[in-house]
């Protein structure tokens, strides 16, 4: 074993003041093995300089530029300030501590007035009089109301704001969705045609009609008669002619308050890359043109094959979509999991999850039922899992497998925590029959 | 003149998106490959890089400016190594990714370890393969020594930087850096200058 003199190496490393420097420098003049030693650890430090660096996958800068503009978005909804009186005043009575306290004086007005008039003797003067005498507000001042009846009362308020903002949240995202799905045959029709080798690419790709014949003959019969000849791998079809807004994408899609910006793991990582579609429409306009693309094709057929081709892209971005919303509402369950039950690690995303994930938004539905097969193979305690059993029907409906997929969805149906999302998979399972 | 990543990130605090796409042209490949060679995972380099992007996106609005951003970032990505480092430590089951993953998706931490002991048959292979060899080994490091050596060497960042996004002395950064070095050096003796190559 070596041993490396401290100095030496401050010297290759750029740690040694000048004077320092050339001491070393003199001592390394002087000694032909010290020189020999120098030259190979700078030759290691140079190779770390020059270690070959890959590009990250395309839709990986998508997914991000995707969450850039959401946390924009969401951020200027924040911030932005009351236009007029109306507004400010509306604001100024929704904020939670002018609520409750609102609350409190109304159930107490209340209470003190059914008091009084289950108390008080027909034809009193009081009632008769029309309005509290100063008797009575005093003495409505004096009677605390009951602590329950402030709480519900107080809670329903707040609850009802939450779900206003919660509401303004959703139609927020919704407005961006909506305006994307209606213009987004007229974004696959200018799709481009991405240089780089992934996933993104492959999906592009499928629309370029030289390779459409080999991918057509070769796609497995699906359980739902498919409405055009598609290119793309077997999945689940939207009913003809249903676009993203009719199917419910952007309402039971896009429910997802506070901007769906997330911070770490699977569930934040399905929502980049199932965005994907998203992505490469934003990428459009830099790509070549299709035109100069397909230059070489015979024009006719071309007409033919492209119509073919955008109606499969829009469907399969529309499925994708689908499958968008689906995951956001899960994402959302799990981060009530991780929150209600933090030391049961649920926070912590399982090997099965991330890969099933992976796998499913990636539309490699097929790989991702084996390997769920495998799993459970391995851990048949999976089988208990609600969320394993919701992965692996919406890995089996993306492959096709509608049956298999609706048993095991409707396995989980009603669940605390996925019901939502095994309901509206369930739906997506009844419109794709 | 070009916009400095500082200037950037304020103008993407003021809402422009133009200017988060430009910090993520600059610097995601280099983040992306920082967790590649730290992790040999696409998929785990991927996914750690979206965590750090998503972070500095959901962050955005406590980043100071007199702070430089790549500081900020790289301590994001430090401790996103860390926790996942820890995360995989304490993991029950062996993930099933592996073999299902794309052909050169399949490799395991353990083939790049074996490959590394077949390093000698290249034997004073230089230039190119010698950076080769050099990327199969790295792995073999400890992880905070590694850490330091692809900071510096790939990032080129100053021992100060380092300690900064290590949050630990910068003495501590110079001697693990001198353990990578020495460690490597070991690890590559067979490229050593007078090595017989039988």
């Amino acid at each position: 074993m070596t041993t490396l003199d401290e100095k030496i190496l401050d010297y290759l490393t750029g740690a040694l003041d000048p004077e320092q420097v050339a001491e070393v420098e003199a001592l390394i003049a002087a000694d032909p093995a010290l020189e020999a030693e120098v030259t190979f650890h700078r030759q290691i430090l140079n190779a770390g300089e020059n270690l070959p660096t890959e590009e990250p996958p395309l839709e990986l800068s998508a997914g991000l530029m995707d969450a850039a503009v959401d946390a924009i978005h969401s951020s200027k909804t924040r911030s932005r300030k009351p236009d007029s009186i109306w507004e400010k005043l509306f604001i100024t009575f929704t904020q939670p501590a002018l609520v409750g306290s609102m609350a409190v004086i109304m159930v107490a007005v209340v209470s003190v007035g059914l008091y009084q008039a289950l108390n008080m003797e027909p034809g009193s003067k009081d009632v008769q009089g029309g309005g509290p005498s100063t008797a009575m507000v005093e003495k409505a001042e004096a009677i605390p109301p009951s602590e329950a009846t402030v709480a519900t009362a107080a809670d329903e308020i707040v609850g009802t704001k939450d779900d206003a903002v919660a509401l303004m949240a959703e139609a927020n995202e919704e407005a961006p969705a909506s305006r994307e799905e209606t213009t987004l045959k007229q974004k696959v029709q200018a799709a481009p045609v991405d240089s780089e080798p992934n996933e993104g690419t492959r999906r592009v790709r499928a629309r370029r009609p030289s390779s459409r014949p080999a991918r057509a003959s070769a796609r497995k019969p699906s359980a739902s008669p498919a409405p055009v000849a598609s290119a793309s791998p077997p999945r689940p079809k939207p009913a003809p002619g249903t676009s993203g807004t009719e199917s419910g994408l952007g309402s039971r899609g896009s429910g997802v308050g506070g901007g769906g910006i997330e911070p770490t793991g699977a569930l934040a990582r399905s929502r980049a890359s199932s965005s994907y579609g998203r992505g490469e429409a934003r990428r459009a306009p830099t790509a070549p043109a299709p035109a100069a693309m397909e230059a070489t094709e015979a024009p006719e057929a071309d007409e033919a094959r492209g119509t073919r081709a955008d109606e499969d892209d829009v469907e399969r971005l529309l499925y994708a979509s689908r499958q968008l919303g689906r995951f956001r509402i899960l994402r959302r369950a799990r981060q009530k999991a991780a929150e209600d039950l933090p030391d049961a690690g649920s926070s912590i995303v399982a090997p099965w999850e991330r890969d099933l994930l992976r796998l499913i938004q990636n539309k490699r539905s097929a790989q991702a039922v084996k390997i769920a097969k495998a799993y459970r193979a391995n851990q048949p305690e999976l089988l208990k899992e609600a969320l394993f059993i919701y992965l692996y029907a919406e890995a089996l409906f993306g492959s096709g497998q509608v049956d298999q997929a609706q048993s095991m969805a409707l396995s989980i149906k009603g669940h605390a925590l996925y019901g939502e999302v095994v309901n509206m998979l369930l739906e997506a399972i009844d419109e794709g029959q | 003149m070009k916009p400095t990543d500082e200037e950037l990130m304020k103008r993407f605090q003021s809402g422009d998106a133009r200017a988060f796409r430009q910090l993520l042209g600059r610097h995601e490949r280099r983040v992306y490959n920082f967790f590649l060679r730290s992790f040999g995972k696409k998929e785990v380099a991927q996914d750690l890089t979206q965590d750090t992007f998503l972070r500095i996106v959901k962050g955005k609005a406590s980043y100071q400016r007199k702070a430089k951003f790549t500081t900020w970032m790289w301590r994001i990505a430090h401790n996103l190594r860390v926790d996942t480092y820890r995360r995989e430590k304490f993991r029950k089951h062996d993930s099933l990714d592996q073999p299902i993953g794309q052909a050169d998706e399949k490799r395991t931490k353990l083939d790049m370890v074996e490959d590394s002991k077949e390093i000698g048959a290249e034997r004073h292979a230089h230039g190119g393969r010698f950076v080769e060899a050099l990327a199969k080994v790295l792995p073999e490091l400890d992880e905070d020594q590694r850490e330091v050596f692809l900071l510096r060497q790939m990032e080129g960042l100053s021992f100060q930087e380092i300690a900064e996004i290590q949050d630990i002395n910068i003495n501590t950064v110079k001697s693990r850096m001198r353990y990578a070095l020495q460690k490597l050096r070991e690890m590559l003796q067979d490229f050593a200058p007078g090595t017989d190559p039988n």
